[in-house]
């Protein structure tokens, strides 16, 4: 969007922001990359059987998001290298692409959650009828406002990173951070009303994990705390984002050293509500209306997983984990921004 | 139908894997470059060194970018178009593919140090972190190898493929449980017909029946045909990605005719020579005795062995005994009718007595060992001519890198013949004309390797024991749906390459960029 602003209002600083932002992209976009690989083989590896029905039933929608992971990469590549080398309008639309086919991988993935809270095409599939259940995956009441959940929580965190990358020492920049933050406190607006209609969907169709985020007499696991202690967190994410907006003024006002707070925040949120998803469905890995199917039901009964070999990966999945964090910030705020100017002459 | 729907899925996996491939080999073989450079800047201080290494980064953080997505996607995909490979993943390669895991996250991290602290630190320390990058490289190209191999040789199953397949040598230590195997082969051959086999595993019941498989979950890391495997494909990559790095350093010192390309071609030549020279010689030889035992049906497709032959030189080369037969087609037939008699319910009962093969338990082993055979006598001709011309060109890659060393070196009485037999074309063109020529033979070697190591496999997906119909999807795919995939797929690739072609030839100006790219200019 900035990128597209910038040619249309021929705004060279609109154009600064867009590539600085870009490169936080790319790097989090290698890295999760990664981790696309490594959830295929944890899921396959100790949920064979769950993997299975996925590849199956949810076939089409695991298409989509393959796909539009396809479209992406390169997407991203053609825009960073055709910057400048393209007319403008070509490339703005590069972007739109780009963007697009970032929204298409929930759309596909997000139909797995859907069906592990709300199993109608799992279901179907289970009374033999394997067609009906492929698109039904579509028609889970669950799948809509999930769905809208995690593209307007996406777009939320993007503005309120955006606004805190450049609160970050040497990279200060209170307009740009200005237009993050307004997309941010835009799309927490519109998460106001996507998310409670999330939750009373899952109150219609979900109970037990709506007892247990609700803490409520029927919860299976009561994860009220985690519940409160998100609200309380988007209160407070609130709350600072409309005082940053009032003292910003537009991007004129002076940026306090506590918008750097925002980004961490408004991922600390999104950390939590995907826990409470997936946590609250305890002690079921699949729910139906009255309980569900447990863990053991799916997990891998053709091997003994050593569990020292297990905890050892993961010590050193973590490990690798904050390395990377560790040299991400480094990459963004010391060295990869270098390149650039902090606002741009047009005399160049 | 679903025939037709493993051919159309066995296409799509290839070009996948083949897209991967490319990528994989750059990934393997430019931290060897850059290692390489780096080392020379240290000890000569030359910019043109230190410029090299930055470009080659470039090029190689791209790379990773689409490697690490196109592996996804072709991981992803196998479990989605082949869903019975599940089985595999969550047994025999769930030790090799979790550890894979630590490789593959280590790569991105080191790639990422690498990039942003590259001449910010000593040039000694950028060189140890490029090193275990290279390190985690290798060692996840290795352990997906192994898990590859274990497909080409399912060590761990003991005697198991030989009871159906009499002419198969025993695979190492028996770690099955064969009455867990028999019921799920059961299982799978049960829905085979209608094309519905692997919906087997998607049942918790019969999972839970099946139950424990695998005792051993370390048995694939015991493989010999593994760890020939992986010195054999990993050396393989090598060299292609080495190749590429030449070819392009080659195509700038044509064009420009500057020494400072010609520095980097010497630089690199010494270590790719070598590889050359030590992959048919150690690895190839030593993946070929291991073909020979333990893919009896491969072998004798590569040789062209329709019966039985005695060959002193292929006996030495492939058994190490000059008076050991190449066996043929006509043995592998006399041990299926060593079989004569013996139903799939005599069979699965004397390993289980509780199996019950239904209406698959008159089922003549005899036949379906001889059917076997059939399904891949006809391929005889194709491996065998793939596997000379792969010989041939693999000799092409050697010879053709030979130029290029004389050309750029001095070398006694060999550089004087080049000199004599190509000096008309000029040192520039001539390194370039070789470069693409050893760069072409080389990924050609490879791509052959392995499609004679995939369609040799044939007709099983897991040697001896699973077939594809076995394993493959029972989602009915539109071959339109397929066929978009495949262009999107393809798409990435030449993009990818595109991209990496502009990270070389290609200085950003971000100043003028940015100028241009917001219409001030």
């Amino acid at each position: 969007m900035a990128r597209f602003l910038a040619w249309r209002r021929k705004s060279p600083d609109l154009e600064i922001m867009s590539r600085r932002v870009f490169k936080i992209l790319i790097i989090h976009e290698l890295f999760s990359g990664v981790w696309g690989t490594i959830i295929t083989i944890v899921l396959a590896g100790l949920f064979p059987t769950l993997t299975a029905i996925a590849t199956d039933i949810i076939f089409y929608p695991i298409l989509i998001a393959l796909s539009s992971i396809l479209i992406r990469i390169p997407s991203i590549a053609l825009f960073w290298y055709t910057w400048g080398k393209i007319k403008p309008a070509i490339h703005a639309v590069l972007g739109f692409v780009m963007a697009i086919s970032g929204f298409g991988v929930p759309l596909g993935f997000r139909t797995i959650f859907a069906q592990l809270n709300y199993p109608n095409a799992f279901e179907l599939a289970a009374e033999g009828l394997k067609s009906a259940a492929r698109v039904a995956t579509f028609y889970d009441p669950i799948y809509l406002p999930l769905l809208l959940h995690t593209w307007f929580g996406a777009l939320s965190i993007g503005g309120f990173i955006v606004a805190s990358f450049f609160t970050i020492k040497r990279n200060v920049n209170a307009k740009f951070a200005w237009t993050g933050l307004w997309h941010g406190i835009l799309f927490l607006g519109v998460q106001g009303l996507v998310g409670p209609w999330y939750l009373l969907t899952l109150g219609n169709y979900t109970p037990i994990l709506f007892s247990n985020v609700l803490g409520l007499a029927s919860a299976t696991f009561n994860i009220q705390l985690i519940f409160f202690a998100k609200i309380l967190m988007l209160g407070v994410l609130l709350l600072t984002s409309l005082t940053l907006w009032r003292r910003l003024q537009r991007g004129k006002g002076v940026l306090p050293r506590y918008a750097l707070a925002l980004g961490p925040m408004a991922l600390l949120v999104a950390i939590f509500g995907e826990f409470m998803n997936d946590v609250g469905r305890y002690p079921y890995l699949v729910l139906t209306v009255k309980g569900g199917m447990l863990p053991s039901e799916f997990i891998n009964k053709y091997v003994t997983v050593p569990p020292l070999a297990v905890g050892i990966v993961l010590g050193i999945l973590l490990l690798f984990v904050v390395i990377f964090m560790g040299t991400a910030y480094y990459a963004l705020n010391r060295r990869f921004l270098a390149d650039l100017p902090s606002s741009f002459n047009h005399d160049v | 139908m679903v025939q037709d729907l493993t051919s159309s899925l066995f296409l799509v996996s290839a070009l996948g894997i083949y897209i991967h491939s490319f990528f994989l080999s750059i990934s393997l073989g430019f931290p060897l470059v850059i290692i390489t450079l780096l080392y020379k800047f240290w000890r000569t201080e030359d910019r043109d060194y230190a410029e090299a290494v930055r470009i080659a980064t470039s090029v190689l953080g791209l790379n990773f970018a689409l490697g690490a997505i196109t592996g996804t996607l072709v991981e992803f995909g196998l479990v989605q178009a082949w869903p019975g490979t599940i089985f595999a993943i969550a047994t025999f390669g769930l030790m090799p593919l979790t550890m894979e895991l630590i490789a593959f996250i280590g790569e991105i991290v080191l790639l990422i140090l690498f990039i942003v602290t590259l001449g910010r630190v000593k040039t000694p320390a950028s060189i140890g972190i490029m090193t275990i990058y290279a390190g985690m490289a290798i060692l996840s190209g290795a352990l997906i190898t192994l898990v590859n191999s274990w497909i080409n040789v399912p060590w761990g199953t003991g005697s198991l493929p030989n009871a159906l397949n009499p002419f198969m040598p025993p695979y190492g230590p028996n770690a099955v449980d064969a009455r867990s195997l028999i019921r799920l082969k059961l299982q799978l051959l049960s829905q085979l017909m209608a094309g519905r086999s692997a919906e087997a595993l998607q049942n918790p019941a019969i999972a839970q029946n099946v139950g424990l498989t695998l005792t051993d979950p370390f048995v694939a890391f015991y493989s010999p045909y593994a760890w020939a495997s992986v010195a054999h494909a990993v050396t393989a990559a090598m060299i292609v990605g080495i190749s590429v790095a030449l070819a392009g350093y080659a195509y700038r010192y044509f064009r420009s005719g500057n020494n400072s390309s010609k520095k980097m071609i010497r630089a690199i030549l010494p270590i790719l020579l070598f590889l050359l020279i030590l992959q048919p010689t150690v690895f190839g030889d030593s993946m070929g005795k291991m073909v020979a035992v333990y893919q009896p049906t491969k072998f004798a497709l590569m040789e062209s062995a329709k019966t039985t032959e005695h060959n002193p030189l292929m006996g030495l080369l492939a058994f190490g005994d000059p008076q050991q037969s190449i066996p043929g087609f006509d043995q592998f037939r006399k041990a299926c009718n060593s079989l004569h008699g013996q139903s799939l319910g005599d069979l699965t009962r004397k390993v289980d007595p509780s199996a019950n093969p239904g209406n698959l338990s008159s089922a003549s082993i005899e036949q379906i060992c001889l059917s076997n055979l059939q399904a891949i006598d006809y391929k005889m001709g194709l491996i065998s001519f793939a596997y000379s011309v792969k010989i041939f060109l693999g000799i092409i890659a050697l010879l053709s890198l030979c130029v290029v060393v004389v050309s750029v070196f001095r070398v006694r009485v060999l550089s004087g013949i080049a000199e004599r037999l190509f000096g008309s074309l000029g040192q520039g063109r001539l390194v370039l004309i070789f470069s693409i020529v050893e760069l072409a033979a080389c990924a050609m070697t490879a791509s052959l390797g392995w499609f004679i190591r995939e369609v040799g496999r044939l007709p099983w997906t897991v040697y001896g024991l699973l077939y594809p119909q076995e394993l493959v999807s029972p989602v009915p795919i539109d071959p339109i749906v397929l066929a978009v995939f495949t262009m999107i797929f393809s798409i990435t690739g030449m993009v990818g390459v595109f991209g990496m072609y502009l990270v070389c030839t290609r200085r950003l100006k971000f100043i003028e960029l940015l100028a241009r790219g917001a219409g001030v200019e």
